[in-house]
């Protein structure tokens, strides 16, 4: 039986995918990722422990951690998301912070977006990677930390997310293709036939 | 062995706690036929309530205290139908979209109705001839057998009208919700079941 492999946070890249650009977030200290299903338990008549259960909405909550910087991290994110080229860093938007415009957007207000956190360690037998694709995050609070005592100030970003999916492969050395989650599979394509007809004038 | 220690080897079995529905296991659909769990098309609904009247007439003896004979009355299917607001023309476009998805919108089934295919008299009133309800939970299971069958109860309505489109809006920030009345001529309740089929299009694959 091969042995469990640990991931720490060194063998981990968190990446943002919003608007067809995908950047990584290597300026994240930390991360936190919940997810929560509101589910009932069912009793009869008679009876004393439940008889069933029932499935209620699912949210997907958590926090994403930020050391603090000139401009509000996500702030940068979303206003450079357009010229954002394929993997291009975080870090990158940050170094040339001071020669633009100073930002003034709220995230909380921002359309969601996706992030995606591919994992591996370099102690395996055979090659695998884990990755966790988070879509439909949303900003919903943003919290800004300083501290007399402490080295670091924080911004802390709490998001919800809709759909997660924790997916690991071995690739033997082949690509992986990541799909975005969309979690419900029967949705509805109504919406979209009467909305892409209004579209098209 | 006897049936107790056997018994979460059935499938069936295993899933008995599971038979419980909520908000989260209603679709509902508009077209297809009744009894066949996710024909038709899916619908964006948020809210649905009705409630199937049929009248019953007691007819009394001049000399007794209890009911001689009951007569049936008359029998229509009254509900309300919301939606988290997103068109104004969602609902009235149905005639237009049945179009394009004539397939999906048109009723197959077996039940006699005015029309086969959605039909819209103007902003007030909107015809659809089979709206079904299907229960079904999708739960976060693989079962070994590929075979694996569960219970879909679903309640099909015919000669759907519906009036109104109300909208209801709150300062704080919940959807608008968009709220249908309607009348159905017919309710038939009918439980299938439906073939656990989990294929995962999020399984990661891998290419040469």
């Amino acid at each position: 039986m091969l042995d469990p492999i640990v991931i720490t946070p060194a063998d981990s890249i968190v990446y943002a995918k919003m608007f067809g650009a995908t950047v990584i977030l290597d300026t994240i200290m930390a991360m936190t990722i919940s997810t929560d299903a509101d589910v009932k338990p069912v009793w009869n008549l008679g009876s004393k422990s439940p008889d069933g259960y029932t499935f209620g909405p699912s949210i997907i909550a958590g926090t994403i951690v930020f050391p603090k910087t000139m401009s509000l991290p996500f702030d940068e994110l979303l206003i450079h998301s357009g010229s954002f080229p394929y993997v291009h860093k975080m870090s990158d938007a940050r170094f040339d912070e001071f020669f633009k415009d100073p930002v003034e957007l709220k995230p909380e207000y921002a359309p969601p977006f996706s992030i995606v956190i591919l994992s591996t360690s370099e102690v395996m037998r055979k090659p695998a990677i884990n990755y966790k694709y988070i879509s439909g995050v949303k900003i919903v609070n943003v919290d800004e930390q300083m501290d007399q005592s402490s080295m670091t100030s924080v911004v802390v970003y709490k998001y919800t997310a809709s759909n997660i999916k924790n997916k690991h492969s071995m690739t033997n050395g082949r690509s992986i293709s990541l799909i975005e989650p969309t979690g419900n599979k029967m949705k509805s394509s109504y919406f979209n036939t009467i909305y892409n007809k209004i579209m098209a004038g | 062995m006897s049936e107790t220690e056997n018994t979460d080897q059935s499938f069936e079995n295993f899933m008995a706690g599971s038979n419980y529905f909520s908000s989260t296991s209603v679709n509902i659909y508009i077209g297809g036929s009744e009894g066949i769990c996710g024909s038709g098309e899916k619908m964006d609904f948020s809210y649905i309530q009705f409630a199937p009247q049929q009248s019953v007439v007691p007819v009394y003896n001049i000399f007794g205290t209890l009911p001689s004979l009951m007569l049936r009355g008359n029998s229509i299917v009254r509900g309300v139908i919301g939606l988290n607001f997103q068109l104004a023309t969602y609902m009235t476009n149905i005639e237009e979209v049945s179009k394009y998805k004539e397939v999906e919108l048109r009723y197959t089934g077996n039940i006699s109705t005015k029309y086969d295919s959605p039909k819209v008299y103007d902003d007030y009133l909107i015809y659809v001839p089979h709206m079904r309800i299907d229960f079904i939970n999708e739960l976060a299971l693989k079962p070994k057998d590929s075979e694996a069958r569960v219970v879909v109860p679903t309640i099909s309505m015919f000669d759907v009208y519906f009036s109104g489109g109300v909208i209801s809006v709150a300062p704080d920030g919940s959807p608008v919700q968009d709220v249908y009345q309607y009348m159905a001529r017919r309710q038939i309740r009918k439980d299938v079941f439906t073939t656990i089929n989990y294929e995962d299009a999020m399984e990661v694959q891998t290419s040469e």
